[in-house]
């Protein structure tokens, strides 16, 4: 189950972060995007963690709400897929150091998931202890190689 | 300061890769060894491999970049100056602890370049010299591969069957074949078969967030359990800060901050250096003294100068198909040495090896992948951009020789220093025109190799950042001592008891990783040591 309680973010934060996390790994093919799965709690966790970040994402955060009022009018949560798309991109050309750590944690806290590995058709479990089976290597694809000789320098 | 310490024989600083080795061979011969490390050993179950957040890992405390990692007993860098980032790991094992453990030697032509190509200048040994050391050091190591590679002279016989290569490996391979180019399976330090009374490897992939299972050689399960069964002393949480020297002009020993955050002298008849291509000249230029003003051992004025890092350009191929590249020790599979030696026509001096590397699970693709090709786009392109990545990626790791250039340094930042406040290392470093041609062709032929193996696009990042893994070059060996800081033992020129073993020793980078070749010439300086003790009072 996907954790929403928040430790930094206002409710009010929160609420608008995952509607640009939506924006950020939308939904689709089946797949629920970054928001709606919670990974607003993710960046939370991560953000909190470090004053830096802390203010970099509370002026990041008002910032998509000034962007938002000043080409729309209107609050973030409230304007069309498409407009969202459009505040965001004004961010990341104004707020570009904030953007990219948005994006980043994003993309870790939406791809960290077992559901989503599942989801995408991959096997849901960490690398150990199982590993996976490869067959062993087999010499007879050398042959090509062999035929050709040396070719290292002599000295 | 303490300095209850009893004088040992042989000091080493620094448990990695050449410390460990160096280590044990002295420690083979009944001499008494101690070493003081500032890391600690990392226990093989806490790895992060079996946990289900083990991708996060490399975003925080597996990140091989200590400015990253920033764990108490890392010391920061300043690389502000430089466009490849060190990395390296501090503990028992050092940076064994997250390396893909691909293990190629250097070839002949490596220790002669002065005399090959007319630039740098050649090694004081060759590499027949060093084959009993290449082979002792396989031996302990353990290492996958196969014998008959046109690429080296004959070599002794592998420890174990080379890495399984996946349908990643044997799509490439197939790609090289149809050019008529070279590839074999890679000398790996990874058991595919029990060895060593280690297990074998079970293809889980993230080879740098440590080995769960102990299948990959790291100095803590290989050399360090023999070396400390034979007596040698391993002080771990011990941070040293500078080398002294006696009146005699001597070094009499090691300054450093002990777990217990006091300030500990231990002394020492003999001082080893093994800190790698940045710590060493870091500590050797934090060791000032009236007789040394410029940085202990330094008449040379060459500790730090010369730093070489092997210039990665990435290049990776999209496939429709899976390549299912998340299986198998994700740096270790072929490599392809076509274009290692010199042929000026190609307007660049040496060249370089490609080196065939696998992929990751899915937040290493959403964020650039192994070739750090930039995150993917965010919005609606997203879903479209993962799908066409995920499984579908390999990427050929093009590692550039690089040349010695004085004017590429390690030096003290002025205002940088760790928690104890031991100044940190600063690097200034340019790409040379030599790199930059040669990172071309590599790219160029990278990208014919992955159409003739496929790919329906190939995307390449012509420097990646992330690189600097191999550090090299800044406390050279030579015969001249206004030329070098170690003479053809591993000895300082300037101070007849202090040695450097590590990465910092190598005269030129040769065009692959250097562990392999790193351990030889530690167990090369061990046993002239040992011949030297034998023969000779060295006070």
């Amino acid at each position: 189950m996907p954790d929403d309680s928040t430790t930094f973010l206002s409710e009010a934060q929160a609420t608008l972060l995952a509607d640009v996390l939506d924006s950020i790994v939308p939904g689709g093919d089946g797949l629920p995007g970054a928001g709606e799965l919670g990974v607003a709690s993710h960046l939370d966790g991560v953000v909190s963690g470090s004053t830096r970040l802390r203010r970099v994402f509370t002026e990041g955060l008002a910032a998509i709400e000034i962007v938002s009022s000043r080409l729309f009018t209107r609050a973030f949560s409230d304007l069309s897929e498409d407009q969202r798309v459009q505040v965001l991109k004004r961010i990341e050309s104004e707020h570009a150091a904030f953007f990219r750590e948005l994006v980043r944690q994003t993309y870790a806290g939406y791809y960290t998931r077992q559901d989503v590995a599942a989801l995408l058709g991959l096997e849901a479990r960490p690398p150990q202890p199982l590993g996976y089976i490869l067959e062993p290597f087999d010499p007879s694809t050398l042959e090509n190689v062999k035929g050709r000789g040396k070719i290292y320098r002599e000295i | 300061m303490e300095s209850g310490n009893s004088e040992v024989d042989v000091l080493v600083i620094g448990a990695g890769a050449a410390g460990a080795a160096f280590a044990w061979s002295l420690s083979e011969a009944g001499i008494e060894v101690m070493c003081l490390e500032q890391g600690g050993w990392v226990d093989p179950a806490a790895y992060p491999s079996a946990d289900d957040d083990w991708q996060l890992s490399r975003l925080s405390h597996m990140s091989p970049d200590p400015n990253v990692r920033g764990l108490s007993q890392d010391y920061p860098v300043n690389d502000a100056d430089s466009p490849i980032s060190p990395l390296m790991y501090n503990s028992v094992g050092g940076s064994t602890i997250h390396w893909s453990a691909h293990f190629p030697r250097f070839r002949p032509s490596d220790f002669r370049v002065g005399s090959l190509d007319g630039v740098a200048d050649d090694f004081p040994m060759t590499y027949e010299d060093l084959e009993p050391y290449f082979d002792l050091n396989d031996q302990i190591t353990g290492v996958a591969g196969m014998v008959g590679d046109p690429a080296y002279p004959p070599k002794s016989p592998r420890q174990t069957p080379p890495i399984p290569l996946g349908a990643l490996g044997e799509t490439i391979a197939r790609g090289f074949d149809t050019l008529g180019w070279h590839w074999w399976p890679s000398d790996s330090a990874i058991n595919t078969a029990e060895y060593g009374g280690r297990p074998r490897c079970n293809n889980c992939g993230p080879c740098d967030i440590g080995c769960y299972r102990r299948a990959k050689a790291s100095t803590d399960v290989t050399y360090w359990p023999r070396a400390v069964g034979n007596g040698v002393v391993l002080k771990t949480g011990a941070r040293v800060r500078e080398i002294t020297v006696g009146p005699d002009g001597l070094a009499d020993g090691a300054v450093y901050y002990g777990p217990d955050g006091r300030v500990h002298k231990q002394k020492a008849k003999v001082v080893v250096l093994a800190c790698n291509g940045l710590g060493t000249p870091r500590l050797l230029l934090n060791s000032t003294s009236a007789r040394f003003p410029d940085g202990l051992a330094n008449s040379s004025g060459l500790v730090g100068k010369n730093l070489m890092f092997h210039p990665y350009a990435m290049v990776t191929g999209i496939f429709d198909e899976p390549l299912d590249g998340y299986m198998g020790p994700i740096g270790c599979a072929i490599l392809s040495q076509e274009f290692y030696e010199t042929d000026l026509s190609r307007g660049f001096v040496r060249g370089y090896t490609m080196q065939i590397a696998r992929s990751s699970g899915p937040v290493s693709t959403a964020l650039g992948g192994i070739g750090g090709h930039g995150m993917l786009p965010w919005g609606p392109d997203h879903r479209g951009a993962f799908a066409e990545r995920m499984s579908r990626t390999l990427t050929i790791a093009v590692i550039g020789e690089d040349l010695p250039e004085h004017h590429n340094a390690v030096t003290l930042d002025p205002e940088l220093a760790d928690s104890d406040g031991i100044p940190a290392p600063k690097v200034s470093y340019t790409l040379s025109e030599n790199s930059s041609s040669m990172l071309e062709h590599g790219i160029a032929r990278s990208a014919e190799v992955l159409q003739a193996a496929g790919a329906r696009e190939v995307v390449s990042n012509p420097l990646l950042r992330a690189s600097g893994w191999h550090l090299m070059g800044t406390a050279r060996m030579g015969t001249d001592p206004a030329g070098s800081v170690v003479d053809p033992s591993g000895r300082c020129h300037d101070v007849k008891n202090l040695y450097v073993i590590d990465g910092s020793i190598l005269v030129t980078s040769g065009a692959v990783n250097p562990t392999s070749t790193i351990q030889a010439l530690a167990l090369y300086i061990a046993d002239r040591f040992k011949t030297g003790a034998r023969q000779a009072r060295y006070r």
